[in-house]
């Protein structure tokens, strides 16, 4: 697996006597976009938490660029070149468009804090460096006019893209990203989709997301969680065509099918 | 930077005009309210703009006071480095006080300050020999140069080091620390997955903090000419954080309204009780009375401090941009409006 970005093998996470996470293995290429999906509960954010830090497994190893991934925590992450996106948008309130922005570039920072204190020529010129890169950012977004705002008061769909410009400038090897496409409009999520597949050249791309349209038509993988383990992985029409899958998550859409197999556990 | 420069260079004219022409007492008032104004914009900082809370600050401003005072009686230290020395004792035991501070939040983090400033002066008490007891410790200040006198030359070391201390916090909070400390305040795992270390902004906020205090406690401590354990008692901790909120958190200009407050309200209630013949059991806690009911009203007419309100009237002003010069931040949480010009 020389291209691989993350590769997870048996992991395994346990709250008390409920198993979020059974032996789950599943590996990202560099250039590939997997998507994770499963019904709610499946353990897709809970997958995210560990390869973020949040939370430690209980068993299972973690690999990122073909070296162990074992005990880091959140802040190391962006460091190590991995990025991620909160369900949400977790922006900060009290800082602008172009600060939040700002902020994700903030471990390839170098100025230290006596610079900072005297306002020195150092520290100066390297702010003004990062805050031309994140008018960039917003530029290529489509949200530069906002750069100047605080979040709260502009449209979501600003707010989501404030937050992906966020991770963006982290310029990350490795982008998580957790329901991107929640409470945007069916024009706003075509114009995500389109930025999604324009991203991942040297990227490797984890998405968790509930809509279907947008998993269907950004992914180049698709990785199936139910009670948390792996039911499914492969492409997008394999997975698709999978029965197992269509009984836990898609029943919906082969509906004759998956009344015969009569299994109700979707919820 | 230079407008911080620029800005501090116009308010030192100002005072240079103001001392020379007030009376002595006069000079020494405006001395501690630059001494309160630099634990103030300490405290800003730690509150306002990193969202940590202190009831504490009083006993930092002990740790300040009596490590100049101290080595005023010990040693024959430069004047200057007997001042830094109160910064990095205070900043030390802010690392002490910060790194716990890291895994408490609100009323857990103000119960532990509270436990702090309740804590510190006892130890003062308990030895006598070192900490010179109820009479506490002199300081002294270096001799004033030419004509000038004691006060003024005293008032001038204290705005000086205010306007230093405002020109260092305002280029801090304008640099990528400023945007770690107010993304650290806003959102945790957000700020922690931009790869910032929460727990070590949370403590450096607190050194940085903690190190203004105990500036400020050597200025006080220089003020009085001695300093004592009954010097920084709880009420002044509970003082200091009402006028942080008074003068608008989170603003490093608006702690001159805090200082203000700080100094002259105990004045102004001393002589309200004594036009109206109150008890001495009422006249002393007559300036905390007032002072919470002050903080009540504030916080329902103004509740970004008279900082706050005053950069919303200037916004209000017809023609006037929204940008207010000087050296405050824009960090007050709940700005009234959402745009920010003020870099």
């Amino acid at each position: 697996m020389a291209g691989s970005r993350l590769v997870v093998e048996k992991l395994s996470v346990g709250f008390g006597g409920l198993l979020a996470l059974d032996g789950v293995s599943m590996s990202v290429a560099r250039g590939e976009i997997v998507g994770v999906i499963g019904p709610n509960g499946a353990g897709k954010t809970t997958l995210f938490n560990v390869i973020c830090g949040f939370v430690r497994p209980d068993a299972g190893s973690l690999t990122y660029c073909g070296v162990p991934l074992w005990r880091h925590r959140p802040h190391d992450l962006t460091r190590l070149g991995i990025a991620r996106t909160l369900q949400g948008v977790g922006l900060c309130t009290g800082l602008t468009v172009l600060e939040n922005v700002m902020l994700g570039a903030q471990p390839t920072l170098r100025s230290d804090i006596g610079s900072s204190f005297f306002g020195l020529w150092r520290s100066s010129r390297e702010e003004r460096l990062v805050a031309a890169r994140g008018l960039e950012v917003l530029d290529q977004l489509g949200a530069a006019d906002y750069a100047r705002h605080l979040p709260s008061a502009l449209p979501y769909a600003i707010q989501k893209r404030t937050a992906l410009g966020r991770v963006l400038m982290a310029e990350p090897k490795l982008l998580l990203l957790d329901e991107p496409a929640s409470g945007l409009s069916n024009d706003e999520m075509d114009e995500l989709a389109t930025l999604i597949r324009s991203l991942k050249d040297d990227m490797g791309v984890l998405l968790v997301e509930h809509h279907m349209d947008l998993v269907m038509s950004v992914c180049d993988r698709l990785v199936v969680l139910n009670f948390g383990q792996v039911i499914a992985d492969g492409t997008r029409e394999s997975v698709r065509a999978n029965p197992e899958v269509a009984t836990a998550y898609l029943g919906d859409e082969v509906h004759e099918s998956a009344g015969k197999q009569g299994t109700s556990d979707g919820a | 930077m230079l407008r911080h420069l620029l800005f501090a260079t116009f308010g030192a004219g100002i005072m240079y005009l103001v001392t020379s022409n007030i009376s002595l007492f006069d000079n020494y008032q405006v001395g501690q309210i630059a001494s309160f104004v630099v634990v103030l914009a300490g405290l800003s900082l730690l509150t306002g703009v990193n969202g940590q809370i202190s009831l504490g600050h009083g006993a930092f401003m002990a740790v300040g006071a009596y490590t100049t005072a101290l080595l005023m009686t010990h040693t024959q230290w430069n004047f200057i480095l007997e001042l830094l020395s109160a910064v990095g004792a205070a900043g030390v035991a802010g690392l002490l006080i910060g790194i716990p501070a890291t895994r408490l939040k609100g009323p857990y983090l103000a119960g532990m300050t509270l436990l702090f400033a309740l804590a510190l002066p006892p130890i003062a008490d308990k030895w006598p020999n070192t900490f010179g007891g109820d009479q506490g410790l002199t300081m002294t200040t270096p001799n004033a140069p030419g004509t000038l006198s004691p006060q003024e030359w005293l008032a001038w070391i204290q705005i000086g080091g205010a306007l230093i201390v405002l020109v260092l916090l305002a280029n801090l909070l304008h640099s990528r620390y400023g945007r770690t400390l107010r993304a650290v305040r806003d959102d945790e795992i957000a700020a922690s997955l931009a790869g910032i270390n929460v727990a070590r902004t949370k403590v450096l906020a607190f050194v940085i903090s903690a190190g203004c205090a105990g500036l400020a406690g050597a200025f006080l401590g220089l003020s009085t000419g001695v300093v004592n354990t009954g010097a920084f008692p709880l009420t002044l901790s509970i003082q200091l954080l009402a006028a942080m909120v008074l003068g608008g958190t989170g603003s490093l200009i608006g702690m001159v309204w805090g200082g203000i407050l700080l100094v002259y309200l105990p004045q102004w209630s001393t002589s309200l009780s004594g036009h109206f013949n109150l008890g001495s059991g009422v006249s002393a806690y007559l300036a905390t009375i007032i002072f919470g009911a002050v903080l009540i009203v504030a916080m329902i007419a103004a509740p970004n401090g008279i900082q706050g309100g005053l950069r919303w009237a200037w916004r209000r002003l017809p023609g006037s941009g929204s940008g207010v010069g000087g050296s405050g931040s824009s960090a007050a949480p709940g700005a009234p409006t959402p745009v920010l010009t003020d870099e």
